[in-house]
């Protein structure tokens, strides 16, 4: 009786235990279902370093390819799926990785579309351009330098055709599904002067779109608009 | 393996702690696939969601930090 005046006095203090009742019920998910949010667009976030091959020690965020790749054909064949966001904030990592869910990203026939937040480096840089268009915001950067080994390097001159292989892989990739050239992106790699640990340059925002990297210079809003419009396309909705 | 990255090798490798980990787990709740953090007491603390539908990041019992526990069904 004390509790139920109390109550009426105190409206908002019942909503909030109801409120804690429902969140208590809700902790021991498993008996509860959750109500389904349907989207019709499936976010790829990269982030961090792209775990592949090796398991990084803890201190490092990582996205990693057995996650990704799954998830890539997941959204490929799910048909609620209509569009795939990625978006990008990383610092490289596994080249074996990067590359496999590059080319997982190119090879999908849903329309796909990067964006650049942040930092887009070294094996980021060929998953950006992945996408059918990519997005970069104009504070981003993207950190283009040349690959290297780490471990036992056995000083022989195999090794350095070898790096050269691999390198080639990575160039070969962006030139082709961006518009920036194989001289170009080799004279942005091993330019000296522009960074300060390493040789290789630091393109941020514009002037990744300037030199045809990245198509365009936007933030979230704009990829949606761009995603939503290739969907329609995509549906045959809309005849150009 | 070949890492590419502008991050130098000392700061990826250098491994501080091999046990800061192990309480670290990827687990699928209600189709959810999230990494969490046990407890001692067998609860669970979502550090982070490993989800790709952008509305499971909406889900207010799905935020970082929440703490979920474990109840056995009979």
């Amino acid at each position: 009786m004390i509790n139920q005046l109390q109550n009426e006095q105190n409206p908002s203090i019942e909503e909030e235990l109801k409120k804690k009742n429902v969140m208590q019920s809700i902790q021991q998910l498993g008996q509860t279902t959750v109500p389904s949010l349907e989207s019709n667009i499936y976010c790829l976030p990269v982030i961090g370093q792209i775990e592949g091959h090796l398991v990084m020690p803890p201190q490092n965020k990582t996205t990693k390819y057995e996650h990704v790749i799954p998830q890539i054909v997941a959204a490929e064949q799910n048909p609620k799926i209509e569009g795939m966001v990625i978006v990008l904030n990383t610092v490289g990592g596994d080249v074996e990785a990067g590359l496999a869910i590059a080319e997982m990203i190119a090879s999908m026939s849903k329309p796909t579309v990067s964006i650049v937040l942040g930092g887009g480096h070294s094996i980021g840089v060929p998953i950006a351009v992945s996408s059918d268009v990519s997005f970069i915001a104009e504070t981003a950067t993207m950190t283009i330098h040349p690959i290297r080994l780490n471990g036992l390097v056995i000083g022989v001159p195999q090794t350095f055709e070898y790096i050269e292989k691999m390198q080639d892989r990575v160039i070969q990739f962006i030139a082709r599904h961006s518009k920036v050239d194989d001289e170009k992106l080799r004279d942005l790699m091993f330019r000296t002067g522009e960074l300060a640990r390493d040789i290789g340059t630091n393109v941020v925002g514009k002037d990744a779109v300037n030199m045809g990297l990245i198509d365009r210079v936007g933030g979230i809003s704009d990829a949606m608009i761009e995603l939503n419009r290739l969907i329609k396309k995509n549906k045959g909705e809309l005849l150009q | 393996m070949i890492h590419y990255t502008p991050l130098p090798p000392e700061l990826i490798f250098y491994n501080p702690e091999e046990s800061a980990s192990s309480s670290l787990r990827e687990v699928m709740i209600d189709g959810v696939q999230m990494l969490v953090e046990i407890n001692p007491t067998m609860e669970l603390k979502i550090v982070r969601l490993l989800s790709g539908n952008p509305m499971h990041y909406l889900d207010p019992r799905l935020q970082p930090g929440n703490i979920l526990q474990l109840i056995p069904k009979i």
